[in-house]
């Protein structure tokens, strides 16, 4: 206040003196210097002013007192600070999801509160009062945000607010068990041109997973009030109300350390703001945007453009394209400032499941030990494969078989057609696919414990390495290891290579993955071929099939991508206890999707398969069927396999699983077919079927990938002579012995 | 410290984030979210099976969750890769 405004009687400490330099000198030549006490005497509306200064009586023109101004003693502060509680306050409150940022909330404003929507927008916006000491505060819970980096709407309204509608206070909800993620926000904030407490929540669960933060040393480091909340339990409300008023009112500084920036960028950060100064909104802090254009933020940088006459924008934008990698030093710098807080403020248990995971990795992911142990779980999953699900698949098998004899016994009044359709068609088709259940019951329930414990990505992790070493470099890495569940996604995920030849290559590769589809059929068969064998024979197979992967592989790497060197990483989740819900769900999951399939199209091919095999005369070796089978003949004799055989290869075209639906049908029992082949033609008739023709789901996504039937051909082409090619070989060696 | 991260992907052929983040002294959460932000600003690029794309096959597939077992992979594009050959260099 004016020393003019001071009442009579009233003491008060002189604050500062404004005026020319010879009304200042003489003033001060009077005693009327900052930090003086002066009280006036007498006031009047026209005459001087009578003061009382360092135990003098002065006599002070008004045009002279009008320079001096004054505060109350003892009671300045305080009435400012009153009068400052008198406002009623905004706060933001800000928050990554799932840091209890609503518990928070509904702390703060209890009733007070109703949900809207923000403009215009679908994002819901929640609304609060609540009152502490006397001081009203509104509350608004902005969208929960990872950054501030606008990239997404939620991310974009919380900024937006921050930026045009300025709050009083940022409360910024850090999860304690989560604190380094959650500072990455807490560091941009502190960027903004608006106070921040920080609500330190969860802190219970930080305990229970043995994390000690200290507080103090937290509020130290980041130079803003630090409140440790469980809000879940309603402990710390009122020390964050407390902070909330404190911050508010000014009463306590507000210093905040934020994350440095490097010289050199510090240089062009002021070049920028020098360059935007006059055009930059009135809400927008210079700074701030001069920073975030160095960071590449699109919707600034379109901001700043269409403010910015074009030829001041020109030299703005040739500034940032000089100095387009300097986002990685700015925000690189707050990745350092929060490992440097994390280490000064919180204390991580010695025994951790990071810790764990290391330890356990250093085997499972180990070059030589872990391929070891990924031989041997696969093998333990052949073997009890083999162990479990095949006894009981034969049974399922045999009760089938028995159900057809009785269809046949028993339903004797009915036309012969149905008879057969029933069993034959049926039962013996699309029955002997079902009987797969307790294969891919025990396949997915394995898969699903890996996947679930945290040991699936590790076996992804080491094909990577052998792929590595087998050549297959670089991006077609990806759709190689897809293959491995299904070729069809494996051909489409071939669209993340750019180079379109190398993605031909790609492409042609993929079907020599063993999908699922054909590793059950394959499993099947071979343990009815095979017995006791069936093991090693299955083994043999899917190595041989990696082989020639490899093979082509290396012939792919070293000629088409040229060695080119392209450093992956991989996330790698953490281990923990297998969830046997979570499993169920997973089998379940599968096992509809399989039932679905034999319910649609293994139905639909087995049943027109049965149709070519029963029609016209009612015989399979004088049906249409058999005329198709005796012209492919000749080839089968190459092989050893009789044309049924070859014709249950060729319907797998539709569906892998097919082989075994058409056998169902045309030898009606399948352990007939050991009766019909040698040991050499059904190792050939395995190798066949291991490398034949892919499905046509996958043909069509090759088609619609390589949009070029000629390509499409080739690789058809090229899998139908390994195949054939090999499965000779086979047959032909095998014959010698 | 994210041209430290690219540097030492650069450096490696295959490598987990895990190792990534001993080598760099760094929590596995927090050099999980510079891969991401890595990716945000077009230094990494996250190779995406995209397994809805087009919906109707893989809605038939029998097998589409066994797509979703195959881990999250990110490798460097060709800006991350003149970041960290710029950066060699400068030194």
């Amino acid at each position: 206040m004016q020393l003019m405004e001071l009442q009579p009687g009233k003491k008060a400490v002189i604050r500062h003196l404004e005026g020319g330099r010879s009304l200042l000198s003489r003033l001060a030549a009077l005693g009327f210097t900052p930090g003086a006490v002066i009280s006036v005497l007498r006031s009047s509306d026209h005459g001087p002013l009578l003061v009382s200064l360092r135990g003098s009586r002065v006599a002070l023109g008004r045009g002279e007192a009008a320079h001096i101004f004054v505060s109350l003693v003892g009671k300045e502060k305080p009435t400012e600070i009153e009068a400052i509680k008198q406002r009623n306050f905004s706060i933001a409150l800000t928050g990554q999801p799932n840091v209890g940022k609503s518990s928070v909330f509904n702390l703060l404003t209890g009733l007070n509160q109703h949900v809207g929507n923000w403009t215009g927008k679908t994002i819901e916006c929640k609304i609060g009062t609540f009152k502490f000491e006397g001081t009203k505060f509104s509350v608004i819970d902005l969208p929960g945000t990872y950054s501030l980096t606008a990239s997404s709407e939620e991310e974009r309204l919380a900024r937006d607010y921050i930026i045009k509608e300025h709050p009083d206070l940022i409360v910024a909800v850090v999860n304690a068990a989560t604190l380094e993620r959650s500072l990455y926000l807490v560091a941009e904030l502190l960027l903004l041109p608006v106070p921040v407490v920080v609500a330190l929540n969860m802190i219970d669960v930080a305990e229970q997973e043995g994390i000690q933060i200290e507080p103090k040393v937290l509020e130290a480091a980041l130079g803003v009030p630090v409140v440790s909340m469980v809000a879940s339990r309603g402990v710390g409300l009122v020390e964050l109300e407390e902070a909330i008023l404190r911050v508010s009112s000014r009463e306590i500084s507000y210093q905040p350390k934020r994350p440095s920036i490097l010289p050199a960028h510090q240089a062009v950060l002021d070049q920028l703001r020098g360059l935007i100064g006059t055009y930059v909104l009135p809400s927008y802090p210079e700074e701030w945007v001069a920073l975030k254009l160095l960071e590449g933020d699109e919707e600034l940088t379109e901001l700043m453009k269409s403010a910015m006459p074009p030829e001041a924008w020109e030299k703005v934008h040739a500034l940032l394209y000089q100095h387009e990698d300097a986002i990685l030093d700015i925000a690189g710098a707050r990745y350092e400032w929060v490992a440097r807080i994390i280490r000064a403020a919180v204390v991580e248990p010695k025994v951790t499941r990071v810790g764990m995971t290391a330890r356990l990795d250093r085997v499972l992911t180990h070059p030589f030990w872990g391929t070891l142990t990924l031989i041997a779980i696969l093998g333990g999953v052949l073997g009890l494969t083999y162990k479990v699900g095949s006894p009981i698949q034969a049974w399922l098998s045999q009760l089938i078989n028995q159900l057809a004899q009785i269809l046949r016994s028993e339903w004797v009044t009915a036309p012969k057609w149905l008879v057969e359709f029933s069993a034959g068609g049926i039962l013996g088709g699309i029955g002997m696919v079902l009987t797969f259940l307790p294969i891919l019951v025990i396949f997915f329930a394995i898969l699903g414990f890996m996947e679930d414990t945290g040991y699936m990505a590790r076996a992804a992790y080491l094909s990577d390495r052998w792929m590595h070493m087998m050549g297959l470099h670089g991006k077609s890495f990806m759709p190689i290891l897809l293959g491995f569940g299904c070729n069809v996604p494996a051909v489409l995920g071939t669209r993340i290579i750019e180079s379109r030849r190398a993605r031909l290559l790609t492409i042609l590769l993929i079907p020599l993955v063993p999908c699922a589809a054909r590793m059950a059929v394959v499993t099947i068969l071979a343990a009815l071929f095979f017995g006791a064998s069936a093991f090693w024979v299955a083994w043999g197979l899917v190595g041989c099939s990696l082989l020639i992967l490899a093979g082509l592989g290396l012939v792919l790497h070293h000629f088409f991508f040229g060695n080119e060197h392209v450093p992956f990483i991989m996330e790698l989740p953490l281990y923990h206890l297998p969830n046997f819900r979570t499993i169920g769900i997973y089998v379940r999951d599968n096992i509809l999707g399989f039932l679905k399939k034999a319910g649609t199209t293994i139905l639909v091919a087995t049943l027109f398969v049965w149709a070519l095999s029963y029609f016209p005369t009612g015989s399979v070796m004088t049906s249409y069927l058999s005329s198709v089978g005796k012209f492919l003949e000749p080839v089968g004799g190459w092989m050893g396999l009789p044309w049924p055989v070859l014709v249950a290869l060729l319907t797998s075209f539709v569906a892998k699983e097919n082989t075994v639906a058409t056998l169902g049908v045309l030898y009606g029992n399948l352990n007939a077919l050991r009766t019909v082949m040698t040991p050499a033609a059904m190792l050939a008739f395995l190798v066949f079927q291991m490398l034949f023709i892919p499905c046509v789901a996958t043909v069509a996504a090759i088609q619609q990938e390589t949009r070029s039937w000629k390509w499409t051909a080739a690789s058809v082409g090229m899998q139908l002579a390994l195949s054939l090619g090999l499965a000779v070989a086979v047959y032909q060696i095998g014959t010698l012995f | 410290m994210l041209r430290r991260f690219l540097e030492t992907i650069q450096a490696g052929e295959v490598q987990s984030l895990l190792e990534v983040a001993r080598k760099m002294d760094i929590s596995a959460d927090m050099a999980l979210q510079m891969a991401k932000e890595l990716t945000d600003m077009g230094y990494l690029q996250e190779i995406d099976a995209d397994c809805q794309e087009p919906e109707r096959r893989c809605s038939d597939c029998p097998v589409n969750n066994i797509c979703q077992v195959i881990v999250r992979h990110w490798f460097l594009t060709e800006r991350g890769r003149n970041a960290v050959s710029s950066l060699s260099m400068t030194e």
